[in-house]
C-alpha cells in the first residue's frame, strides 16, 4: 500500500500508542486491584514508561519520516479530516464513559436486586478502586485515540 | 466515501500549463500534493479561497474550472 507521509505519520502513532498502552496495562493488570497510586508498584511502572515512551518515539519517528527531511504543514483539508476524527473520537469517548458510569451504577446500584447469584453476577461485580477508574480511563482513552487515528487513516484513503 | 458533485479541470488545466506537475500547482496555492490529488479526483471539494486561487494561478474564472451540475427546477 502506498502511504503519503501524513498516512505514514498517523499509522506510526497509533502503532506507539497501541503498543504503550498495551505495556502499561499489561503490568498494570497485574498489580492487585487495591494498589494505591502512590505505591512504589505503580509508580515505578509509569516511571518505566517515560523512557520507553522516549526511545520508542524517536524509532517511530525515524521510521515514519523516513529519509525525507522535508515535512509539509497541516492544509485545510489535513485540518478538516483531524477536526472531523477528534469530533468521532470524542463522542465516542463520551459514550464509554456513560457506559462505563452505567456498568459502576448498575453494579453497585440496581444489579445486586435484579441479578440472582449467577455468573452474571460475579463477572459484573468488580472493585472500584483509583487503579481500576485509572485502567479503565486509559483503556478508554486508548479506544478514543485509535478511534481518532483510524477515521484519519478512512478520510485520507476514502475521500473527504 | 461517494465522489463530491463537484467537477473540475484541474488536470487539463495544468496539462496546458506546460504540463504542470501537481507538486508545483500544490506549492503555488499553499497546500499539499496530496490535497491537489484529491481535489483533481473529486474526492476533496476545496474551500471557495483555495478554489479561487487555483483558478487564479491558471488565469481563468472559478466557473471554467469548478463546475456543479444544474439541478432540475421545479416551476
Amino acid at each position: 500500500m502506498n502511504l503519503s507521509n501524513r498516512e505514514r505519520s498517523i499509522f506510526g502513532h497509533m502503532v506507539f500508542e497501541t503498543g504503550i498502552t498495551v505495556y502499561y496495562l499489561w503490568y498494570a493488570m497485574k498489580l492487585p486491584v487495591d494498589t494505591l497510586l502512590n505505591s512504589k508498584e505503580w509508580v515505578g511502572l509509569v516511571i518505566s514508561l517515560i523512557p520507553i515512551g522516549i526511545v520508542g518515539g524517536i524509532i517511530v519517528g525515524a521510521i515514519v519520516i523516513g529519509t525525507k527531511s522535508k515535512t509539509t504543514a497541516a492544509d485545510e483539508r489535513d485540518r478538516g479530516i483531524e477536526s472531523k476524527a477528534d469530533g468521532i473520537a470524542y463522542r465516542m469517548m463520551i459514550v464509554a464513559i456513560a457506559l462505563y458510569l452505567g456498568l459502576i451504577g448498575f453494579t453497585y446500584g440496581i444489579q445486586p436486586d435484579l441479578v440472582p447469584d449467577t455468573f452474571a453476577k460475579q463477572w459484573l461485580t468488580f472493585a472500584i478502586t483509583p487503579l481500576s477508574v485509572l485502567n479503565a480511563l486509559v483503556i478508554i482513552m486508548f479506544v478514543a485515540e485509535t478511534t481518532k487515528y483510524a477515521c484519519q487513516l478512512w478520510f485520507y484513503r476514502r475521500g473527504y | 466515501m461517494a465522489k463530491t458533485r463537484i467537477s473540475n479541470q484541474i488536470r487539463t488545466l495544468r496539462f496546458f500549463s506546460d504540463e504542470m506537475s501537481q507538486a508545483a500547482l500544490a506549492d503555488k496555492i499553499g497546500v499539499t500534493r496530496q490535497t491537489v490529488m484529491a481535489i483533481e479526483a473529486a474526492k476533496y471539494s476545496p474551500s471557495l479561497e483555495l478554489a479561487f486561487k487555483i483558478a487564479a494561478v491558471f488565469g481563468k474564472e472559478l466557473g471554467e474550472v469548478f463546475t456543479y451540475p444544474k439541478e432540475p427546477q421545479n416551476d
